[in-house]
């Protein structure tokens, strides 16, 4: 995902998907600002497992982004990238709090200093 | 789960009959197909149990605590006297700490005989009122038949009038309810059965000095062994010799050589502290051999019991640690602990990135019952080390040895059921001598029915695995301890917290981890 900019015609759908695993608390969100609804607009999201019908513990899956161009323009969506270390107090529908530090102790650990990672993307609608 | 000689025998079974049976009445449509559910529904036998015979046995319990009370009175005068520093038993234990130790044996018996005289007096209650139910639902059906009349011949069979249809109905109404009430009465007596079995299964398992048969120790070396636990916590909640290790050592020093068995009592006799020969005891019950146990005293001899606890025992349990804080946002329990070495905690990936769940659970799951095992992890090679990061290295290691044993997913994602079973199998259950077996449940009845053996398990010391899961995807946890209807549960997260037997059964295991992984669907039996 080192392309951040999409093109697309108005009326199209398009899709972004990445990793998600509840067991290792990787979870993607889409954050504010939202983007321009006159040209885009998000169109929800879908979750589906790699390890197919059974449930695999540990496996993660696939969390897709559907996104939907309305009329022309350039507008911006930014994702929320959390992991294990990054965020804490998340869940897959329940975005972190914070977004800085973890805010819950644990002795003698050093305390993660990272952020967790926001990735904008730019769409040119023509 | 158990071979029963008539299908009566199964409450399940009767569960189930009279759900339907109920249900069917609704539905009759003539008098005689309605008097033959009623018949049906009579010839089911009534909760079994005799609360007479319960009651019985309760003050028997009963009886024994004032027998104790004295003892506990003789005992606690020589304590209070103050005995010289004499060496006593095989193990050369200090007199005065065996003192002590029996001052806490007896009042824990003493506790055990007033806990399982409740636990009898409680079920004789629950059964007794079981049974009233079922004779009030029982006498409402033999009235409804009564009402209804005899069994419509032929011809009047075929034909209902709107007063008989009424008269039907409203007897099948009350009919219904009435197979409700026989219904709740059997749904009663099991629960309090269970609850019974799993307080008693404790209070056995609570017994333990008695769990070491062996002659080749003294009362007073297993009264000592039993009652050990890690420095500075909770000594019954966190005693560093199982039931089950208690056994097995047991069951092993009389399988020892005389060159071995010599050797052994040389080094507990050596030891510094109650915990290095608890240890020791605990090294012995894993499997390892007399030379091994030897090598391993090398390297624990002379630290001080923090060392020793951070080194070879990884979850320590706080009394706190049981109450419940309500919970967060995220839908986990605000009262959890964490599982640390020097700072790092026990988790997957070692900073929980990585998908090794069943793996991770496994590894401490290992290292819980093996502290040869656990102290090659903390301490390394030379076993001395009380570093962090290498402990953190060696940790990642084992866990992807583990994750690739178990034909795990790629980039260390996920395991499958099959080489989860493996791995706890040449793992874990080699070293508490146990056999690992999936059960898969898929109903909170499921649920229920195995959480006997569940707690059972773990009572012994026995870690079971637990794996959830919810629409976001499965996870691997193990349920460590039980103290009344509280399971402890380890999340390879690097964390400890208790769920309710309520959570386990009814979906909210998200608790243990978070609201994405509310569902334990599978568990793995050591057998």
């Amino acid at each position: 995902m080192k392309d951040t900019s999409i093109t697309a015609e108005p009326g199209e759908r398009f899709t972004l998907t990445v990793d998600q695993n509840a067991s290792t608390r990787e979870y993607w969100y889409l954050v504010d600002p939202k983007p321009d609804s006159s040209v885009l607009v998000g169109r929800g999201q879908d979750y589906t497992s790699d390890s197919g019908d059974e449930p695999g513990a540990g496996a993660g899956g696939r969390l897709t982004f559907t996104f939907e161009a309305k009329g022309k323009g350039t507008t911006r969506f930014t994702l929320l990238h959390c992991t294990f270390t990054t965020c804490q107090g998340n869940t897959s529908t329940l975005p972190p709090a914070t977004t800085g530090p973890s805010a819950t102790p644990t002795t003698g650990t050093a305390t993660p200093s990272q952020a967790p990672e926001r990735i904008t993307y730019t769409v040119t609608v023509d | 789960m158990s071979f029963f000689s008539s299908p009566f025998d199964s409450p399940s079974f009767r569960l189930a009959l009279l759900a339907g049976l109920s249900k069917k009445m609704l539905g009759a449509g003539s008098k005689n197909e309605l008097l033959d559910l009623i018949d049906n529904a009579l010839s089911v036998p009534e909760p079994g149990g005799d609360q007479g015979v319960l009651e019985g046995l309760a003050s028997l319990y009963r009886g024994q605590v004032d027998q104790l009370g004295s003892v506990f009175d003789q005992v606690d005068r020589v304590g209070r006297k103050g005995l010289p520093e004499v060496w006593v038993g095989d193990t050369s234990v200090l007199a005065s700490e065996v003192v002590n130790a029996a001052g806490r044996s007896v009042t824990q018996m003493s506790e055990a005989f007033q806990g399982c005289a409740t636990v009898l007096l409680t079920l004789a209650d629950a059964i007794g009122a079981a049974q009233r139910k079922d004779e009030q639902g029982r006498g409402q059906l033999l009235e409804q038949k009564k009402t209804l009349g005899g069994r419509d011949g032929f011809f009047d069979d075929l034909h209902e009038n709107d007063e008989e249809e009424w008269d039907r109905k409203n007897a099948a109404h009350f009919g219904s309810y009435a197979v409700d009430l026989m219904h709740a009465a059997v749904s009663d007596a099991q629960e309090a059965t269970r609850v019974a079995a799993r307080d008693l299964n404790k209070w056995a398992a609570e017994a333990r000095a008695g769990k070491m048969e062996t002659s080749e120790l003294t009362a007073v070396d297993k009264l000592m062994l039993a009652d050990t636990g890690v420095a500075g916590a909770d000594t019954e909640l966190n005693e560093i010799l199982t039931a089950g290790d208690l056994t097995r050592a047991s069951t092993r020093m009389d399988q020892l050589s005389l060159d071995d068995e010599t050797a052994m009592e040389r080094m507990l006799a050596k030891s510094d502290n109650p915990q290095e020969r608890a240890y020791l005891m605990k090294a012995l019950a894993a499997g390892h051999s007399v030379a091994e146990i030897g090598k391993f005293q090398d390297k624990i001899h002379g630290k001080d019991p923090d060392w020793l606890r951070r080194h070879l025992s990884p979850v320590v349990t706080r009394t706190d640690s049981l109450a419940d804080k309500g919970v967060a946002p995220d839908g986990s329990n605000i009262n959890k602990d964490y599982v640390t070495f020097d700072g790092q905690r026990w988790v997957q990936g070692g900073d929980g990135a990585e998908g090794t769940c069943v793996a991770s659970s496994t590894v401490t799951s290992r290292a819980m019952v093996d502290p040869l095992y656990a102290l090659g992890l903390t301490g390394g090679p030379d076993g001395q080390q009380d570093d962090p990061d290498a402990f953190k290295q060696r940790l990642v290691a084992e866990q992807h040895r583990l994750h690739t044993e178990g034909d795990g997913g790629k980039n260390w994602g996920g395991m499958g059921p099959e080489g989860q079973e493996r791995i706890n199998d040449t793992n874990v259950g080699s070293a508490t001598g146990s056999d690992y077996e999936r059960q898969d449940l898929n109903s909170a009845d499921d649920r229920r029915a195995v959480l006997t053996e569940v707690e059972k398990s773990v009572a012994q010391g026995r870690p079971v695995p637990v794996d959830v899961s919810g629409k976001e995807g499965a996870h691997a946890m193990t349920i460590i301890a039980q103290e009344g209807d509280k399971l402890q549960v380890y999340n390879p997260w690097g964390s400890t917290t208790w769920v309710s037997e309520d959570d386990f059964i009814n979906g909210h295991m998200g608790k243990a981890s978070t609201s994405d992984l509310p569902n334990a669907y599978s568990v793995y039996l050591p057998r």
